[in-house]
């Protein structure tokens, strides 16, 4: 099967003055269309700078990297900006609704961005507003929602354009369990259903819903159950 | 106040002020204590200005020149039904003086030599006073009581203003041979006597042959200023001039200050939502969306913010009614270009925010809090 994502030699690196520090090192990746990767490792090890250039929020990095076989390192902002829009939704562990728009209107953001026309748009929230039981909350502001309502709507704003990718950054890390609990079996649902999910997260917990590992240190990848635990790429840290 | 000064600027005054110097002089001495010995002083003085080479017409004027104060006195418009004393612009004048100032005859004829002391009394009246007293009628042959004096109409000149955002004023003018002494000495006290020469060229040029004409004719005769008309009628419009510029200033000024303001509440509004920003892109919008975003905004601001000024502008316009001229105090196009300008300017400062909100990096902003 065709790969979702390749990565080929990925780095990244930022400069402070005379020094260079980097953030990713040599990074391979294959991942396939339908799977729960879980991404993990210490704090500043580059999970979520990982997943920023995953999701094309980040086009500072070198090496190579294929989405659905496009070259994305490739493509220039409006295309890699597309690219992006028509494929990947993201969940965020703060949320990051927009506090002035109502339940509804976030969901819409999204499709407004795709030129969705009006008529269609709110079919497609109303519907969202129905899987994920939250109509009675349309008209709510994020600021009078729990912290398990706000990253409901923070997911069903991810899913409104059924991307093939969904990339969660610690998604549950606000959340107590119970809802936390409630969050990765939708996004199991969802995987269930055909979406490629890549979450980044500290919870071993979490971390059983998926399929396969991926472990970074230092910005290395150094472990990744998919190769039978053993370390991935050709250098690796002493 | 701009498009008042404008307007100004294009008044015709009346007459050609250009080509035309002038000067002041006053016929205090004892010597000149009749109405001949002051025309005998006049045709002094305009004989050899006339012979001046480029010199086309020289004349006296008494109690004020166009565009500065001047006399007035108390007509009664003579006839059947004879008006009561009404307030009315004087001014004595030599034969030569509608020539040199250029003011078009519409009726009737000028003064002339004949016109003396001894002869039956004239006057000729101005456009202004034609229209109001003799409702379009001919004017000539009507009789008019000045400084007391039964006078024949004898022609009409077209209005001459004093002041060039006010209607011309009804007027009369004497033959200076005709003058009462009494009434001319009144008026010099307040306005001095002018010599008024039309030339070819540069009227400045003939400054001191000016000067030499006069101190030839009696040395003792003070003179004032040589000024042309030209400097006449910008020296009316400096006070409007100075206005202008000083509203100007202020104007520019309250335009800067508007203009820092809405940068400053733009650029504090886009801050506030630099995290939404970055959602906003990490959700598909691209830059040019964001830029549209606030821009929209920031006009939006701009729209309620120009409703208001409009709207206080047009209840405000009473006060400045007796500052303006030429200009309806509602005038629709000054509204809309006075808002035109607001709001190129309020775009222009919320143009710098809202591209700044545009090079948000989605990913420092997904991190701000």
């Amino acid at each position: 099967m065709e790969p979702l994502i390749q990565l080929r030699n990925l780095e990244k690196v930022v400069e402070a003055g005379p020094n260079k520090f980097y953030l990713l090192r040599r990074i391979n990746l294959d991942i396939q269309p339908g799977e729960f990767v879980t991404i993990m490792g210490p704090s500043g090890a580059g999970k979520s700078t990982l997943l920023s250039i995953i999701g094309m929020l980040d086009g500072a990095w070198t090496g190579d990297y294929y989405f659905l076989s496009e070259a994305v390192h490739k493509l220039n902002v409006k295309k890699r900006n597309e690219l992006h829009k028509a494929n990947i939704g993201f969940v965020f562990q703060s949320y990051h609704l927009i506090d002035n728009l109502t339940v509804f209107e976030n969901l819409e953001v999204p499709l407004s961005y795709k030129n969705v026309p009006h008529k269609e748009r709110v079919s497609l929230v109303c519907d969202a507003l129905d899987r994920f039981h939250i109509v009675g909350k349309k008209d709510l502001f994020p600021n009078q929602l729990s912290g398990g309502q706000q990253q409901l709507v923070g997911v069903a704003r991810a899913v409104i354009l059924s991307p093939k990718l969904i990339l969660a950054d610690e998604p549950t890390g606000n959340l107590h369990s119970a809802q936390g609990e409630e969050i990765m079996q939708l996004f199991k649902r969802l995987n269930d259903a055909g979406t490629t999910i890549i979450q980044v997260t500290h919870s071993e917990r979490n971390a059983a819903y998926g399929s396969r590992i991926i472990q970074l240190k230092d910005g290395w990848v150094v472990g990744d159950n998919a190769t039978a635990g053993a370390p991935v790429g050709a250098a690796q840290p002493a | 106040m701009i498009a008042t000064f404008a307007k100004l600027m294009n008044t015709s005054p009346g007459f050609d002020p250009h080509h035309v110097l002038t000067v002041q002089f006053w016929l205090t001495g004892s010597k000149y204590n009749s109405t001949p010995e002051i025309m005998k002083f006049y045709r002094s003085i305009e004989q050899p200005i006339e012979a001046l080479p480029g010199v086309t017409a020289a004349g006296v004027i008494a109690a004020g020149l166009p565009l500065e104060r001047g006399g007035n006195n108390g007509v009664r418009i003579a006839g059947p039904k004879e008006s009561e004393w009404i307030s009315m612009d004087y001014r004595e004048i030599t034969p030569g003086y509608f020539q040199a100032i250029g003011t078009t005859l519409k009726q009737g004829r000028e003064f002339s030599e004949g016109d003396s002391e001894i002869s039956h009394p004239v006057v000729i009246v101005n456009e202004a006073l034609a229209r109001k007293y003799f409702h379009g009628q001919s004017s000539l042959g009507k009789h008019l009581y000045v400084s007391g004096v039964l006078c024949e109409v004898v022609g009409v000149v077209g209005d001459v203003k004093s002041y060039l955002d006010q209607p011309p004023e009804p007027t009369t003018f004497i033959p200076a041979a005709q003058a009462k002494l009494g009434t001319s000495k009144l008026f010099e006290g307040w306005f001095p006597r002018s010599i008024v020469v039309r030339t070819t060229g540069n009227p400045l040029i003939l400054n001191q042959a000016l000067r030499e004409a006069l101190a030839a004719a009696d040395p003792l005769v003070p003179t004032g200023a040589v000024r042309s008309m030209d400097q006449v009628l910008a020296h009316s419009l400096a006070l409007r001039s100075f206005m202008m510029l000083l509203l100007s200033i202020f104007g520019g000024l309250a335009l800067v200050l508007a203009s820092v303001g809405i940068y400053g509440v733009i650029s504090f509004a886009v801050s506030q939502r630099t995290r939404e920003v970055g959602v906003r892109m990490a959700l598909g919008a691209r830059p040019a969306e964001v830029l549209r975003m606030i821009l929209t905004e920031g006009l939006k601001l701009v729209a309620v913010g120009a409703v208001l000024g409009t709207t206080a502008a047009v209840m405000l316009t009473k006060l400045l009614e007796g500052m303006v001229y030429g200009v309806g105090m509602r005038d629709p196009l000054i509204f809309v270009l006075v808002n035109l300008l607001m709001v190129t300017v309020s775009l222009a400062a919320c143009y710098l925010p809202a591209r700044r909100a545009m090079r948000v990096d989605p990913i420092i902003a997904l991190r701000y809090e």
